[in-house]
């Protein structure tokens, strides 16, 4: 199956290369989109500075790297790096919520002026924190994503010296050995709810879990929904129902051999330790490394994995993504071990979506 | 000159090239480490000079010689690989972002520049597919 | 030595460490090199370090052939991470053929002990001529000219002067800046494929004759005196 390549909104295709690359930046780690133009063959550069001249060059390979990174933003507003939540949901209601979804208004905000673009990091630290709906996405299997915008903010620590002080600091602050400032760095969250209507599932997708707290992000999901509820009245009350349990899946897919390649595990053995091993190469799987494989001889196989990271590479249509199963060490002496979400990086949709649909698989009902 | 087939072939292109230098020693004791090392996927830099030290060869040249040597084109028993390392992370890289870094302090990372990246890569090397052909062959 | 206590050396490290060493001091522009071009110029920076040794002294090369010369060059590529091998076909017999490990590019040199133009002609033609076509992944080469005859700068530029005047289709000249009046690049459009190749032609200085009294004097200097006059005679004579 080929895939289909995401449009491009008319708002994306006008904007300078300078405005598109800056987006981006803000939008995707350098990581993720480095993987993406290795795939299809594009101009890498060495780093952002390099990407933005490759795509202001007039010739065919500018062009071609041009609609790629714009239909790469236009994806990454529902992709990327994730903290993920899902939903069982009865085949009623999902077509209750569809209908519904094609009579939504969009709500004129700060946000959709500039929409899909982030707004200027000066506006941002006076824009609304609260998920403010911006898009109604559906995709050619009829799967409907709702977009919201927030302002979100993380810590920006930076700690200096004594040595690397001025004197000025050095004067004022006597005494001291070292000074760690904080500042707060504002940034543009584009949070998604999905629902995929053949699979009757719903996901809550925070975006970039990475900059939220750990407090911060455990209200965040709710916050999303509630949001969307404001919209799609079906959606009222239905945070009570409890995210689906994702505990099971993290021993079951470690033990899977064939599903995809595990990249790092914790876990706890029956010889009295606690365990944290993480592959350095990315082309090999952890099960069958050297150390880690004599371990588990030793033991007889029996170890209580806690927290799980796999890789995909998928193929039809090429792309790859990441999951990772963050359990506590304290579930496992639970009766009933809970983990209510799930962390999936991946720059294409289709990729984002395989990851969750093998994870699923591996739940426990 | 055919390349080698076997173990004592290598060592022996390696011995007639490097005559009367401590380049040979140094060679021959790492030829033997990777000999029962063909499944490693990581050895530091510092494994090199750790396997001199034991064997009394106190020489920093010629471990750099024959470390470049081995990872050469002649005999190449070693392939290169980077890795970006911060905090307790370690990342793999590519030969490219690995350039970036050191060329124009890129980080590979975030694709920006970044004056102490040079300092948070590593070079690490592993028994190439023709180190696990001849070295794992008998003589 | 220092065993870096333990301590994994980063590539800040190790660039300055490899910087120093005799041999090593390219091994991070080996694995960075991404073209030909710059493949081709890696070697070239080794290829001058090998000839500085040998220029260095020049007595040890008084009696000796130019395959035994070539040899020693290739050794110390060798010995600097190429695949240096010596009279390997590629069309014809070449002197000296150079590979790096991550590519198929490589390069080709024919090496001369530079008596007369002639010896160098004739080592031209095989190049430009007999030798395998050139492509993107082996469009440049070189002579190589042992000279043991005095004025290196001054022979090698009547020898520029010679190709100059050969009539090669899209001929060019460019000074090397790194050997100064030692080497130049000629260019020109080779025969078979079409394609530009581009040769690098580079005087070593080898000459020794002492003309202290005791060199003057000795038996094994006073050939070399005569064959040097023989040789000026000869290219005047051309």
């Amino acid at each position: 199956m080929t895939q289909v390549p995401p449009m491009v909104s008319s708002s994306i295709s006008t904007i300078s290369v300078d405005e598109l690359v800056s987006a981006l930046e803000l939008r995707t780690s350098w990581t993720l989109i480095r993987k993406a133009l290795k795939l299809q063959k594009l101009p890498v550069g060495i780093g952002w500075k390099d990407l933005k001249g490759h795509a202001a060059e007039n010739n065919a390979v500018g062009a071609k790297l041009r609609v790629f990174l714009q239909q790469y933003f236009e994806e990454s507003i529902i992709t990327g790096e994730r903290f993920v939540q899902l939903y069982s949901v009865e085949k009623d209601l999902v077509s209750s919520i569809v209908a519904t979804a094609n009579t939504v208004t969009m709500p004129t905000s700060g946000f959709s002026k500039k929409y899909p673009l982030p707004l200027d990091v000066n506006i941002l630290a006076s824009a609304p924190s609260d998920p403010t709906l911006c898009a109604v996405r559906t995709n050619s299997k009829g799967d409907i994503s709702f977009i919201f915008c927030s302002a979100g903010y993380y810590d920006d620590r930076n700690s200096y010296e004594y040595g690397q002080l001025s004197e000025l600091v050095k004067k004022t602050y006597g005494g001291i050995d070292k000074l760690i400032t904080v500042r707060k760095s504002y940034y543009q969250a584009y949070d998604v709810i999905t629902l995929r209507v053949g699979l009757e599932r719903l996901e809550i997708s925070v975006d970039q879990p990475g900059r939220l707290g750990s407090a911060r992000l455990e209200t965040k999901p709710m916050e999303i929904l509630s949001a969307c509820a404001l919209h799609i009245h079906q959606l009222q009350g239905f945070g009570a129902r409890p995210p689906e349990n994702l505990f099971a899946a993290i021993s079951s897919m470690y033990s899977a051999a064939n599903e995809g390649k595990v990249t790092a595990l914790a876990f706890r053995t029956t010889t009295g330790s606690v365990k944290r091993e993480r592959m350095t190469t990315s082309s090999d799987d952890l099960r069958d490394e050297r150390f880690h494989h004599a371990g588990m001889v030793a033991v007889g196989q029996d170890i209580k994995p806690y927290e799980v990271e796999i890789e995909w590479d998928f193929t039809l249509p090429e792309g790859s993504a990441e999951l990772k199963l963050a359990g506590m060490l304290s579930q496992l002496a639970s009766a009933s071990p809970t983990l209510h979400g799930c962390y999936v990086s991946a720059h294409q949709s289709s990729s984002f979506e395989k990851a969750l649909n093998r994870l699923v698989t591996y739940i426990e009902t | 000159m055919k390349s080698p087939q076997n173990k004592n072939e290598a060592v022996q292109v390696l011995t007639t090239l490097w005559a009367g230098r401590p380049e040979v020693d140094v060679g021959c004791a790492i030829i033997e480490y990777l000999s029962s090392n063909l499944d490693a996927r990581h050895i530091p830099f510092s494994q090199f000079f750790r396997i001199a030290l034991e064997r009394k060869l106190d020489e920093r040249d010629a471990v750099l010689n024959i470390v470049n040597y081995l990872s050469g084109a002649q005999l190449h028993l070693l392939a290169k690989g980077f890795e970006y390392i911060e905090d307790d992370r370690a990342t793999e890289i590519d030969s490219l972002q690995a350039k970036a870094a050191y060329d124009a302090n890129i980080n590979p990372l975030t694709g920006q520049f970044d004056d102490a990246v040079k300092k948070k890569i590593f070079v690490y090397f592993i028994p190439s597919e023709v180190a696990k052909q001849v070295l794992g062959s008998a003589a | 030595m220092t065993l870096f206590n333990g301590k994994d050396i980063s590539l800040e490290e190790l660039g300055i460490m490899v910087s120093r060493s005799e041999f090593a001091f390219d091994m991070l522009r080996h694995e960075f090199s991404e073209s030909y071009d710059e493949f081709v110029e890696t070697l070239y920076d080794n290829i001058d370090k090998a000839i500085g040794k040998l220029e260095q002294n020049p007595q040890f090369y008084d009696a000796v052939g130019e395959d035994k010369i070539t040899h020693e060059i290739a050794n110390m590529l060798s010995m600097a991470g190429y695949d240096a091998r010596q009279g390997e076909t590629s069309g014809g017999n070449v002197d000296l053929t150079v590979q790096g490990y991550k590519s198929a590019w490589s390069w080709v040199g024919e090496a001369k002990i530079y008596k007369t133009i002639v010896d160098l002609q004739q080592g031209f033609l095989q190049l430009a001529t007999r030798y395998r076509n050139a492509s993107p992944v082996h469009a440049k080469a070189g002579i190589l000219a042992y000279t043991k005859r005095a004025d290196a700068a001054g022979l090698l530029k009547e020898w520029l002067e010679e190709i100059s005047k050969m009539g090669l289709p899209d001929f060019s000249v460019e000074v090397c800046k790194r050997r100064g009046g030692l080497a130049f690049y000629s260019s020109h459009k080779h025969e078979a494929s079409g394609l530009p190749i581009q040769v690098r032609h580079t005087a070593i200085s080898l000459y020794h004759l002492p003309k202290d009294k005791s060199g003057l004097n000795a038996q094994k200097y006073q050939a070399a005196h005569a064959a040097e006059v023989a040789a000026k005679t000869a290219d005047k004579a051309r």
